[in-house]
C-alpha cells in the first residue's frame, strides 16, 4: 500500500462513505452498529484495495456479507439493547435533518418486520438501485427470487402502520 | 406519471437516512488498524513456524508428561523456530487434534456451576477499530511509514483523540430452567440494566438433550448452519467445516454446556480442517490460555478464541466487529441475583 493507494481510498471514503453508512443503517436499524458495520467494511476493502476493480460493489457484497454474520453472532448470544436513535442528529452538513430524525424510526421499524433477506433485496434495489439480475448475484438467489421477494415486501411495508399514510400521501401529491 | 410504490419506498429509504454521515476519522481508523495488522501478521507467520517446530515437540512431551505439560512457548525449538526445519503438514495437523484432545478431557474433567441461575462475568472491548485507544502510541510506532504517521497526525489535529466507550464490565445471568438471560453492565454511555431477552439461551435441559458423540453432534451443528444458510441469515458458499467451526465457536462460551457436551465440541473441532491451535499463548488479561483459530475464506477473516487449558473454558472471544469479550468468571446462584453494578 503506498501513499498513492491510501489517497485514491481516502477519495473513495470521502465520496461513498456517507451512501455507505446510510445503507449499514437501514439494514441494520442502529446507528452504532451500522457505524461499526461500515467501519468494517472499509477495511476489508482497504486490505484489498489494490486487486478491488469497483470498491462500491465490494462494499456492497461484503457489508451484506457483515450484517448476516453479524445477525448470526447475535443470535447465539444475550440479547442487546438496541439503541435505536438514541443519535441527536445534529450534523452541520444534514440536508433535511428534522424530516429524516421524523421518518427513521418509522421507517426503521417498518424494516424490521422483514426477514433478513427480504431486507437486503428491498435496501439493495430501491436504496441502492441495483437490477434483479445484479442482486440476485450478489445474493446467490435467482432473479425469479428477487423480483418476487421484492414485490412481496414492497407489499408488506406499505402496509405498515406507520407507512399506511405516508404511502397515500405520496400517492395523491404527485 | 403517478408514483409507484417501489418510487415511493424509494424515497422514504432516502429521506429516512439523508442526515446521516460517516464519522470524518473513519480512514483513519482503518489506515492505524492496517497498519497494525499488517505488522501483526509478520509477527503471526514468524509464531506460525515456531508452532509448527514446536509441534513435534508437543507430540514428544504429551506422551512423557501426560496431558497438561508446562507451556511449550519456552522450549529452544520455539525460541529458534529458523533452526528446525518445518514440520511436515500431517504433524501439524496431528498436534492440533491431540490439544483439542486435551481440552476435551479438560472440558469433561472441569466442575459445573451449580444452581438455576448461572451468571457470566465478562470485559467487553467494543470495536476499538474507528477510535484506537492506543492512537498515541500508534503514532509513537517507530515502524510505521512517515507518510502514513504523517497523515495520522494531520488527522489527528484535524479531529483530536475521538473518545468513544471502548471497555465495559457486564453479567450476563441466565435461567437454566427457561434460557431467560438477564444482562447488567457497567460503562459509561451504556444503560446499567439491559430488558430480560426471553429464551435468550437454550435450557441447561435442552442443552443436555444434544448428542454428546462427536459425529452426531457434527452433524447437528452442520444442521444448525445449514438452516442459517436456508434462512439467508448466513453467507453463500461456506464450506461445511466453515458452518461447523461457526457453530460450535458460537455455542462454547455457553456456561450451561454439560461438561460432555463443551467435550463434544472439542472432538468436533479437532476433526475440523483448517483449525488451528497454538499453545502456551495468554488472554488480553493475561491468563494462560490455548488459542484456536480458523480463516474463513469466505469471510476473508480469521477468527479466534481462547480457551483454558485447565477447564475447556471459553476465556476470551473476538466477534469480528461486535468486539471482543473476556469472560471473567461463571457463578451459579439459587436465586436470580441482583444488579451487582447498582448502588456503587
Amino acid at each position: 500500500m503506498d501513499r498513492k493507494q491510501v489517497r485514491a481510498f481516502e477519495a473513495f471514503v470521502h465520496e461513498s462513505g456517507d451512501a455507505l453508512l446510510r445503507m449499514a443503517t437501514l439494514l441494520t436499524s442502529d446507528r452504532h452498529v451500522a457505524e461499526d458495520v461500515c467501519q468494517e467494511t472499509l477495511h476489508r476493502l482497504f486490505m484489498r484495495w489494490s486487486r478491488v476493480d469497483n470498491p462500491r460493489a465490494f462494499c456492497r457484497q461484503v457489508m451484506h456479507n457483515i450484517v448476516i454474520d453479524r445477525a448470526r453472532a447475535q443470535q447465539r448470544r444475550p440479547r442487546e439493547l438496541q439503541l435505536r436513535d438514541n443519535y441527536d442528529g445534529k450534523d452541520p452538513r444534514s440536508g433535511d435533518p428534522v424530516a429524516a430524525a421524523e421518518l427513521r424510526p418509522t421507517v426503521l421499524a417498518a424494516l424490521d418486520t422483514l426477514t433478513v433477506q427480504q431486507r437486503a433485496i428491498v435496501v439493495l434495489r430501491y436504496f441502492e438501485d441495483r437490477s434483479q439480475d445484479e442482486v440476485a448475484e450478489l445474493l446467490g438467489v435467482s432473479p425469479g427470487t428477487v423480483k418476487s421477494t421484492a414485490s412481496r415486501a414492497v407489499a408488506q411495508l406499505r402496509a405498515q402502520p406507520g407507512l399506511v399514510a405516508l404511502f397515500a400521501a405520496a400517492t395523491t401529491t404527485l | 406519471m403517478p408514483k409507484t410504490d417501489e418510487d415511493i419506498l424509494r424515497e422514504l429509504l432516502h429521506h429516512a437516512t439523508d442526515d446521516l454521515h460517516a464519522p470524518s476519522a473513519i480512514t483513519a481508523g482503518i489506515v492505524t488498524r492496517y497498519h497494525r495488522r499488517h505488522r501483526n501478521s509478520r509477527i503471526l507467520s514468524i509464531t506460525v513456524t515456531s508452532v509448527a517446530a514446536a509441534a513435534v515437540v508437543a507430540t514428544v512431551v504429551v506422551t512423557r508428561a501426560g496431558p497438561f505439560a508446562p507451556s511449550h512457548a519456552q522450549h529452544p525449538a520455539a525460541q529458534h523456530p529458523v533452526a528446525q526445519r518445518p514440520a511436515p503438514l500431517p504433524a501439524i495437523k496431528l498436534t492440533a487434534v491431540q490439544v483439542l484432545n486435551q481440552l476435551s478431557v479438560a472440558a469433561a474433567n472441569a466442575p459445573q456451576p451449580t444452581g438455576r441461575y448461572i451468571a457470566l462475568t465478562e470485559i467487553r472491548q467494543g470495536p476499538d477499530i474507528t477510535y484506537p485507544k492506543d492512537f498515541k502510541s500508534e503514532l509513537n510506532d517507530k515502524k510505521m511509514p512517515a507518510f502514513l504517521r504523517a497523515r495520522l497526525q494531520q488527522l489527528v489535529k484535524e479531529y483530536g483523540y475521538p473518545a468513544r466507550l471502548v471497555t465495559t464490565d457486564r453479567t450476563s445471568v441466565i435461567d437454566s430452567l427457561t434460557g431467560d438471560t438477564w444482562t447488567y453492565q457497567h460503562g459509561s454511555n451504556v444503560p446499567s440494566e439491559l430488558p430480560v431477552a426471553a429464551h435468550g439461551s437454550p435450557t441447561r435441559a435442552e442443552f443436555a438433550a444434544w448428542p454428546t458423540n462427536p459425529a452426531a453432534l457434527r452433524a447437528l451443528l452442520l444442521r444448525q448452519g445449514e438452516q442459517s444458510v436456508a434462512q439467508g441469515e448466513q453467507v453463500q458458499g461456506e464450506t461445511p467445516d466453515d458452518l461447523v467451526f461457526q457453530e460450535a465457536t458460537n455455542w462454547l462460551w455457553n456456561p450451561l454446556l454439560s461438561p460432555a457436551l463443551r467435550a463434544a465440541m472439542y472432538k468436533v473441532l479437532a476433526a475440523t480442517s483448517g483449525v488451528a491451535v497454538k499453545t502456551g499463548t495468554t488472554d488480553k488479561t493475561g491468563r494462560s490460555a490455548i488459542e484456536i483459530s480458523r480463516y474463513d475464506s469466505v469471510a476473508g477473516e480469521e477468527s479466534e478464541t481462547f480457551e483454558s487449558p485447565s477447564t475447556g473454558a471459553v476465556l476470551e472471544q473476538a466477534f469480528s466487529d461486535v468486539g471482543t469479550d473476556v469472560y471473567a468468571a461463571v457463578t451459579g446462584y439459587a436465586t436470580l441475583p441482583a444488579n451487582p453494578y447498582s448502588g456503587g
